[in-house]
């Protein structure tokens, strides 16, 4: 029999089992995937997939990700070898804008700061001056789904928008009511910067020493993306050295972060556990969603998350 | 003509560029004093009386930066023919960014899950975060700041229910909002927002009945008055989980004292009474209360008085 194998350690098998039921094959939770009878293999957004894979699973038809950016993924290694590529878009795309606001108003209103700031004997808001959110310029780099949703939160909180994305008509960012801007002057003119755009190999670093030397000195950076698009290091320099605001992360070149994760130690940031995609009516989407594709694959249906087809699909 | 300002921290040079139209000098004193002295600035630490003629008896108009006025002795000023003034509105804005702010942390985890990185932790959240669309939000008061609060909750998805014995179900309506009795609102809301002040029929408006009315998963937000909180219901109710947590910027004794209970509070997030502040905000103070005082020295109304001198409202 058949075998699909979850590298995922949290991955829920009591609630998603079911949706491979009469199909003949098996399912099992591993730390690794290994074997002839292997056809898929599913991993978390922190695991990577290579086409070295296929050394060990000669047979694999289908790579997974429960997560909806595929960085980790060697699609085009995979794509070309027949491996279908398969991620789950969409599932938390409100739950990500609505984390993203909320990280940008806490940065503005120093919400975390202030906090810190009672439990410390401090009182009154001049340490870490509130900012007014109304009329401040939210910049919003990528402006594909959760990057509209992000403005059009942005919008209603009384934030004035400016987007940028080369994929993207401006007349299409114009007509939500974003001023579409080239991503210098975005990070030029911006008081918050939040990251929405795919890593990839154009966009790894694309917040580096440079772009943060560009932004503000009173500007806040968010990034509920992915964090190989910001230098890390670099990151941390500007924080100390006060040429940006700070920053709230929720994304952490490895997660979870080990005892010696430099962020923890640097001046106004605020640190989440990539926790922006989820409520608790996402929490098994990206689980379901997945396996559901498994089941289609299986019946001969093409996966719904399926990245690009490939040219001869195994 | 000389107006003397007993606040060390107020910006002289903007307050002085508004007295220059109408002719005159703006000094830092501690002392009011002298024949010349027509205008007083203060704050709420600078309490001033009638008593203050006696030393500088053309004094004709005292402004305070503030809202609140229990520092001035409106009465015996105004028998005496002194106009008193303050600030208002000078913070409406600010007060619901921030609001709105503690809103969105409190239904997405944000301190908690800030604080749970810098343990070490990763997963599980002790509490999961939610989504705000779509979230019920409870606004008890609906004056200046309360409509602001719905007009922009609504707009961000969330399901406003708004308490108030004044506004009428379409004005309500209007910014985008569903009227409803405190009861009603209270049951069903993810957060309750304190936007009213503090009168006989709102003290301690939220009491251990109140709480027990809220679900064991919302949140309440308070950037109004900590009078309007039976504070010691709210953290017994925070305590044993009746509701989830809550976020304070008006506690009972402030600044807060090391033994100010709510730090011991969990999900509990306290802002030292932040919520009026930005930097437009703080100039506007000073800037709203030096205009009036230059609007009584040109002879002019001034635009926030407390009362009209020699009687009358």
């Amino acid at each position: 029999m058949s075998r699909v194998v979850i590298l995922d350690p949290l991955w829920p098998l009591d609630r998603t089992a079911g949706a491979l039921d009469g199909l003949e094959i098996g399912l099992e939770v591993a730390d690794r995937a290994a074997g002839e009878d292997v056809v898929a293999v599913l991993v978390a957004p922190e695991q990577t997939i290579g086409a070295d894979l296929l050394d060990a699973c000669p047979h694999l038809r289908m790579a997974g990700t429960c997560s909806t950016g595929y960085d980790n993924l060697d699609v085009d290694a995979l794509t070309a070898a027949g491996v279908r590529c398969v991620h789950v878009g969409g599932y938390c795309d409100e739950e990500v804008a609505d984390h993203t606001i909320a990280l940008a108003m806490a940065l503005l209103r120093a919400v975390p700061q202030l906090d810190a700031h009672v439990r410390e004997g401090g009182w009154w808001p001049f340490p870490r001056a509130p900012r007014r959110i109304a009329g401040s310029l939210l910049g919003v780099i990528g402006f594909g789904r959760i990057g509209r949703l992000v403005a059009a939160r942005g919008l209603a909180v009384g934030l004035r928008v400016c987007a940028t994305d080369a994929h993207v008509d401006p007349a299409a960012i114009a007509a939500a009511g974003v001023e579409p801007v080239a991503l210098d002057a975005l990070l030029a003119t911006s008081d918050v910067v939040t990251l929405h755009a795919p890593l990839l190999p154009e966009t790894q670093h694309l917040i580096d020493a440079a772009a943060l030397a560009r932004m503000r000195d009173d500007a806040y950076l968010v990034n509920c993306a992915r964090a190989g698009l910001v230098d890390h290091a670099a990151l941390g320099a500007a924080l100390r050295d006060g040429v940006i605001a700070g920053a709230a992360l929720d994304v952490f070149p490895v997660e979870p972060p080990p005892a010696d994760e430099p962020a923890r130690t640097w001046p106004n940031a605020v640190l989440q556990p990539h926790a922006a995609w989820y409520s608790p009516e996402a929490h098994f989407a990206p689980y379901t969603r997945l396996i559901e594709d498994v089941a289609r694959l299986l019946r001969g249906e093409e996966p719904i998350g399926l990245i690009r087809r490939p040219e001869a699909p195994r | 003509m000389k107006v003397v300002c007993i606040d060390d921290t107020w910006p002289l040079d903007r307050a002085q560029a508004i007295l220059d139209r109408v002719g005159a000098t703006v000094a830092f004193d501690r002392e009011i004093a002298g024949e010349d002295v027509v205008g007083v600035l203060t704050y709420p630490g600078g309490r001033i009386d009638a008593g203050v003629l006696e030393q500088a008896p053309n004094v004709r108009v005292v402004a305070t930066c503030s809202t609140g006025y229990d520092h001035l002795d409106v009465d015996g000023l105004a028998a005496r023919g002194v106009w008193c003034c303050r600030v208002t509105h000078f913070c409406d804005q600010e007060v619901v960014d921030h609001t709105i702010g503690l809103i969105y942390a409190c239904l997405r985890g944000i301190v908690m899950l800030d604080g749970l990185v810098r343990s070490g932790t990763w997963w599980p959240y002790p509490q999961p975060p939610r989504p705000v669309r779509g979230a019920v939000l409870a606004v008890i008061g609906f004056g200046t700041i309360g409509s602001m609060l719905v007009d922009a909750a609504h707009a961000a998805g969330m399901d406003v229910r708004v308490v108030s014995a004044h506004a009428d179900v379409a004005e309500i309506a209007a910014a985008g909002g569903t009227k409803a009795s405190f009861e009603d609102a209270l049951g069903v809301a993810d957060v309750v927002a304190l936007m009213t002040s503090v009168t006989p029929a709102t003290r301690g408006i939220i009491g251990a009945d109140a709480l027990a009315l809220m679900r064991p998963d919302a949140y309440l937000v308070n950037t109004a008055r900590a009078a309007l909180v039976d504070h010691d219901a709210l953290g017994a109710a925070v305590r044993e989980g009746r509701i989830a947590g809550c976020a304070l910027d008006a506690l009972p004794v402030e600044p807060a004292p090391p033994d100010e209970p709510a730090l011991t509070w969990p999900h509990t997030i306290i802002q030292p009474h932040a919520a009026w502040y930005s930097a437009e905000s703080d100039r506007r103070s000073f800037d709203d209360a030096a205009e009036d005082v230059a609007r009584v020295l040109a002879g002019e109304r001034p635009v926030s008085a407390l009362r009209v001198p020699g009687g009358g409202a």
